[in-house]
């Protein structure tokens, strides 16, 4: 405020020269249009989800490996028929024809479709003459005894019922050499999930009404309009089709094709809905004043340069920032309001303006600054929001500083201005008092808010495709998909050789694998095993096995060609080594890439549960783990990690910028109000509607802050000063086309940019409301700092209380009498009951309340349990055996159905942790302390190791407590205190019934997730 | 495969004696009266032309089914071996380890589909074995089948054909014959419908 003068005059001084230039100023800001425009059509948008994603993070690092390997972009068809089975139809013949039409399609390189051979003996032959180099000859194989014993085997065989079509076989591996091979392959099979009839040789699904083809394309499925081609192109190839069959896609080509047609469609909402509403509004509140059109013009100008600077300057530009376009412009004709009030005043309007602009010039400063704060994100999606936003809002003030005076001209007739509301000011203690109430309703109401921050949300696609992936997957899976561990090097041998390296590893972590390295080892590895075959054939002991063989299969009646089909393919191999069997090569060619990046690509398979997943990752820190479930749950916790901090720098840095312009604690907190109003209102709304906050709202909601903290700066200057009816007029115009540029959004279809929309339209409201309401009340209200504390007061009720007491407890025995206790409180504690409980989840500010049977088993180390609604509906049925959910039944289409498993899992684990384990195990140290026993146990385990500490109080002790805590480990796995906590379980009640201490009063706070289980036991029943 | 061939020769030895005119007839009418058979035991003779070997092999044994879906299959001569299906289990036994080998079926896909098309056929459903043949009416009241083009069988058979008895109360022959041209024909005897079998023979090793 001490430079204000001084600022006034070189703004003065500025503001006269832009009017001496006007015709130079417009034309270098229409070749600078010009040239973006430009820039602009020749660049393609991308809604790749890695840019949503922290630089350098594992969940980025793994969405980057996935969106280079080629692995990724397959197309599965999905040939359904409308009546009738497999069997006896059209559909072999149809899938072969089909295939046969792909070989002419540019973006297809192979189409898989059957997973038996179509000539068994050719590929017998095949798999023999590749062994060579998959196996070195085991030393056994040359002894007479293995030849006697070998052959007297087969003869036998032959007499047995499994020997029918089983000679081929025999005749072409005679010493099951290839069965390691086999059962590699039945390995992939079980870990893959991947489940086909095996009464065809096709991919035919168990309904036998579907079969399945694989397509490898060159697109990759992060590339829309290349999908589009791909997509258009199989189209034409399966309307080829007969009308008693169909053909569907599933792939993620699809989804790419559909969020890119989705966001342009919103782009173009937008674009109709801001020149809807903007003209609307400028023309209604400046009374058909058409020159006003250049306020949303200026900073619409000022996005389009922005766009153009950001082609150049990001590798990739986002369409989900282009679709923020309206917010920024709504935004930024504030700017325009202000600047339009000052140069229709009737008196000198260019000094009104310079004397104006430092307020909007805090104002936009502020605003480019919170987007600044985007810049250090480390998601590039928020880099390019916050350059986008700030640069744009910043470009505005100028060109509205520059260009719109000149292009406002001047007129005659007098804008009429908006009176500002007399009630707060009239009436100051009831609009105070009413609007305390308002923010802690809005406070309480919070409790009901869902957070929902699941990246998946930016995934736009169209119910029916996925509902279609979900059919795929009951077709064609038996259990879940496999999660892979993806393993680069600069060449194919050396990612084979670090998939060698790897599948041991976890093999000898009893993590089951499957390797493509299991089918086609590294070449130094093949090369080895062909010189040991090569030097059987040269030294001629090869051929000494053949004559024994045939000498001994002689002897059983066997012809001398007997065993020609395995000697003369091993010959050929070993002589001219074969290139991977037809049988593997579908497997081993799609689990090793190519990628765009130049690497080489191995995946190594493994069951997609959290154990191994944890356990890969920490085994393999530098390699990516795709999981189906851990990624995106990765992704949501690292992306939102990323926005949290964010938000919190953007909150701290509003309340800094307060500090710093009005140099007063007071005028600081009072014009910081309507953001808080703002937040804690949007916040009550969603909560209301049962929308869940999103990634979206909480980008929106540091908009919002940005926002809300120039209206209270507005107000609170205005206030200061002399009152002026034109800044009531400007903060309502300014609200309603920053709600406008919220209502741009809210027409969209995609889900994150609606949910932006409502935040935004309900925000500004409500720091509208905050600042010509609740600040003038203030204001007028006398001694204002003694209702600070008041509000302070009101707005942190609402604090969560502990549900139970413990009662007084009677000091412990010492603790030499610990052990001797405990042990023999071991035989009291219960096995086999039934337990009745109403359970109340509280998680952040909500709270479900449910009734349960839990049925516990601590001899077979098995909880089941029923969750039921107050009402009585079943909610949940789920079973776990060694805290492990092992079945479980949810109540449909509700809002956990996508997070079923995830949700019995955690569930199970909580019962375990509460039924289970009640005391330590023998011998752990015992402390004494204020009259209770403190027993800590360490559990050291390769996926995690835990410190639980137990608690025991009264007489007889009893447990109270058990705490569980992720210990920090340094570099040698030295421990020392401290670490993650993990959970923690309070026992304030115990039932003695028949001699058993059951636990009655239970809380359970998760940590690391925040969220707490009350348990009030109501029946205890044994069941032994 | 050859197991299912198996059962549905045996379930067709059971079959009523009526001439009939068309495949489907006498399919139908095999699987109605398999409904009311609740075990079966044969002896069998079984010889195999093979194209490697010099001469026919021969072997001699004894089957037995009940409608709980077990199966024994007992090789007499010229070696000792036993296969019982029980359930999701499959037991082999042979003189020469002396060994019992347990497989289960719920972890071999392979074995499931024999043991489930097993009991499918005792249960009179022919419905898997059309899925994967083509039953045609052959010369003498014979029942031909040949692998649809589609069907993994083709990859292994190239031809059934079942030889009922003059009187149709069994089968009296049934010959395979492989895509690679060797033969198997199998000659039952002594049939024996509903009869209680002793539990000795669900056992695979013998005592």
């Amino acid at each position: 405020m001490a430079g204000e003068t001084t600022l006034t005059k070189r703004i003065f001084a500025v503001l006269v020269m832009a009017a001496r230039h006007r015709l130079f100023l417009r034309l270098f800001f229409l070749v600078l249009l010009v040239f973006s425009i430009l820039l602009i059509v020749r660049t393609d948008f991308t809604n790749d989800l890695v840019e949503m994603l922290p630089d350098n993070s594992r969940s980025a690092l793994a969405f980057q490996r996935i969106a280079n390997s080629p692995m990724f972009n397959k197309v599965v068809v999905v040939f359904r028929l409308k009546h009738g089975l497999f069997s006896g139809s059209g559909l072999p013949q149809e899938i072969e024809k089909t295939a046969e039409r792909l070989k002419d399609n540019p973006y297809i390189t192979r189409a898989d479709y059957r997973f038996f051979p179509e000539s068994l003996s050719g590929e017998l032959a095949g798999i023999t003459a590749f062994l060579p180099q998959i196996s070195a000859p085991p030393d056994s194989l040359f002894t007479a005894q293995n030849v006697q014993e070998t052959v007297r085997k087969i003869s036998r065989r032959l007499y047995l019922p499994s020997s029918a079509g089983q000679t081929g076989f025999l005749r072409a591996d005679p010493f099951s050499l290839n069965l390691p091979l086999y059962r590699k392959l039945e390995e992939f099979r079980s870990i893959s999930g991947a489940s086909f009839l095996p009464d065809y040789p096709y991919l035919v699904a168990k309904d036998e009404k579907h079969a399945m083809m694989l397509l490898e394309t060159t697109v990759p499925v992060s590339d829309a309009a290349g999908s589009r081609k791909l997509l258009e192109s199989l189209d034409q190839v399966f309307q080829k089709l007969p009308p008693e069959m169909e053909a569907e896609i599933i792939s993620g080509h699809l989804h790419a094709v559909s969020n890119e047609a989705i966001l342009k469609k919103d782009i173009g909402t937008v674009g109709i809905m801001s020149v809807i509403l903007f003209s609307l509004l400028f023309v209604l509140f400046y009374r058909c004043d058409f020159r006003s059109l250049a306020i949303p013009v200026l900073p619409m100008l000022a996005s389009l340069i922005v766009l153009g600077a950001m082609t150049l300057i990001f590798r990739e530009c986002l369409f989900f920032i282009v679709g923020m376009g309206g917010v920024v412009i709504s935004l930024a004709v504030d700017y325009g309001i202000h600047t339009y009030a000052a140069v229709r005043s009737p008196r000198s309007p260019r000094r009104k303006l310079a004397r104006l602009a430092p307020a909007i010039f805090a104002g936009a400063v502020t605003s480019a600054l919170a987007f600044g704060l985007f810049l250090f994100s480390k998601i590039n999606a928020c880099r390019q929001l916050g350059f986008f936003a700030g640069t744009s809002l910043l470009l505005s003030f100028f060109l509205m500083l520059l260009l719109l005076p000149a292009l406002l001209g001047k007129r005659r007739q007098k804008t009429k201005i908006m009176e500002p509301f007399r009630f707060p000011v009239r009436h100051p203690v009831i609009c105070t008092v009413a609007w305390i109430f308002v923010l802690i309703f809005s406070l309480f109401i919070l409790a009901k808010l869902d957070f929902q921050m699941d990246i998946r949300r930016f995934d736009a696609t169209p119910r029916e495709i996925t509902q279609m992936e979900k059919q795929y997957d009951s077709l064609f899976q038996s259990g879940p998909r496999p999660a892979m561990l993806l393993l680069s090097a600069p060449a194919r041998e050396l990612a084979l050789e670090k998939a060698l390296e790897a599948s041991k590893i976890l093999r000898s972590e009893k993590i089951p694998v499957f390797s493509p390295s299991d089918l086609l080892p590294p070449l130094a590895e093949r090369e080895k095993n062909l010189a040991l075959w090569h030097s059987a054939l040269k030294n001629g002991t090869l051929g000494r096995l053949e004559n024994e063989m045939r000498e001994t299969g002689s002897g059983y009646g066997m012809k001398n060609d007997f065993f020609a089909p395995f000697f003369n393919s091993l010959r050929l191999g070993i002589n001219t080594p074969a290139n991977v069997p037809n049988l593997f090569r579908p497997v081993v060619e799609r689990l090793i890439s190519k990628d765009k990046d130049g690497l080489h690509t191995c995946a190594i398979l493994f069951p997609d549960t959290p154990r191994n997943v944890a356990a890969v990752s920490e085994l393999f820190p530098d390699a990516p783990a795709v999981s189906q479930d851990s990624l995106p749950e990765l992704m949501s916790r690292e992306v939102s990690s990323g926005i949290l901090s964010l938000a919190l720098m953007t909150l701290l840095m509003v309340v800094a910028v307060a500090l710093l312009f009005f140099r007063s604690i007071v005028k600081a907190v009072l014009a910081l109000l309507p953001v808080c109003a703002a937040l804690l209102l949007t916040g009550a709304f969603f909560a209301l509607t049962n929308i869940p906050a999103s990634l979206s709202t909480l980008i929106a909601g540091i908009i919002l802050a940005g926002l809300s903290i120039d209206y209270g700066i507005f107000m609170v200057h205005s206030e200061c000063g002399r009152r002026d009816g034109n800044v009531f007029h400007a903060l309502t115009l300014s609200a309603a086309t920053s709600a406008a540029g919220g209502a741009t959004v809210i027409f969209t279809t995609h889900p994150m940019l609606r949910d932006a929309g409502f935040t935004l339209i309900v925000g500004i409201s409500a720091a509208w409301a905050a600042s010509v309401i609740l600040l003038p009340a203030l204001y007028h209200l006398k001694h204002v700092g003694k209702f600070l504390p008041l509000l302070l007061l009101s707005l942190l009720a609402g604090c969560r209380t502990e549900p139970f007491q413990y009662p007084e407890f009677q000091a412990v025995p010492p603790a030499s009498e610990a052990e001797e206790r405990i042990n023999r409180l071991r035989g009291e504690m219960p096995q086999s009951y039934l337990v009745e409980a109403g359970v109340v989840i509280e998680y952040y500010f909500k709270t479900f309340s449910l009734l349960t049977l839990a049925k516990i088993d601590l001899e077979k180390n098995e909880i089941s349990v029923a969750g039921l609604t107050p009402a009585g509906a079943k909610l949940f049925e789920l079973h776990g055996k060694n805290g492990i959910a092992e079945s479980f039944w949810w109540l449909p289409d509700q809002p956990w159905s996508a997070y079923e498993k995830e949700a019995s899992q955690q569930a199970i684990r909580d019962l375990f942790h509460i039924y289970t384990d009640l005391l330590p195990p023998e011998q752990c140290p015992v402390t004494e302390k204020n009259g209770k026993w403190e027993i800590f146990f360490d559990e050291f385990r390769k996926d995690v190791s835990t410190r639980t500490e137990y608690l025991f109080a009264g007489s007889p002790p009893l447990p109270v407590r058990k705490k569980c805590r992720k210990p920090a480990l340094t570099w040698f796995g030295k421990r020392f205190l401290g670490g993650t906590p993990l959970w923690q379980i309070s026992y304030y009640r115990y039932i003695l019934q028949n001699g058993k201490w059951y636990p009655a009063d239970i809380v359970l706070e998760n940590e690391r997730y925040s969220y707490r289980l009350i348990i009030r036991t109501r029946k205890i029943m044994e069941t032994q | 495969m050859y197991s299912r061939i198996l059962i549905l020769i045996l379930a067709v030895a059971a079959s009523p004696l009526h001439p009939q005119d068309s495949a489907e007839e006498l399919v139908a009418a095999i699987q109605s009266r398999m409904n009311e058979t609740n075990t079966l035991s044969a002896d069998f003779i079984q010889i195999k032309h093979l194209n490697v070997m010099k001469h026919d092999l021969v072997i001699k044994g004894e089957v037995a089914l009940d409608k709980k879906g077990r199966m024994a299959w007992r090789v007499l001569s010229p070696v000792r071996y036993t296969c019982i299906i029980t359930g999701n289990r499959l037991e082999q036994w042979d003189e020469d380890s002396d060994q019992v080998i347990t497989l289960h079926t719920d972890r071999n896909p392979a074995l499931k589909m024999l043991a489930t098309s097993m009991h499918g056929y005792f249960s009179g459903n022919f419905e898997a074995m059309k899925k994967e043949f083509d039953i045609h009416r052959g010369e003498n009241r014979t029942l031909f089948l040949t692998p649809r083009r589609e069907s993994i069988a083709g990859q292994f058979i190239r031809s059934i054909t079942f030889v009922p008895a003059e009187d149709f109360s069994h089968i009296r022959q049934v010959r395979f014959v492989e895509s690679n041209s060797d033969t198997t024909e199998i000659t039952f005897q002594n049939v024996k419908l509903n009869q209680v079998l002793p539990e000795s023979k669900w056992q695979a090793k013998p005592r």
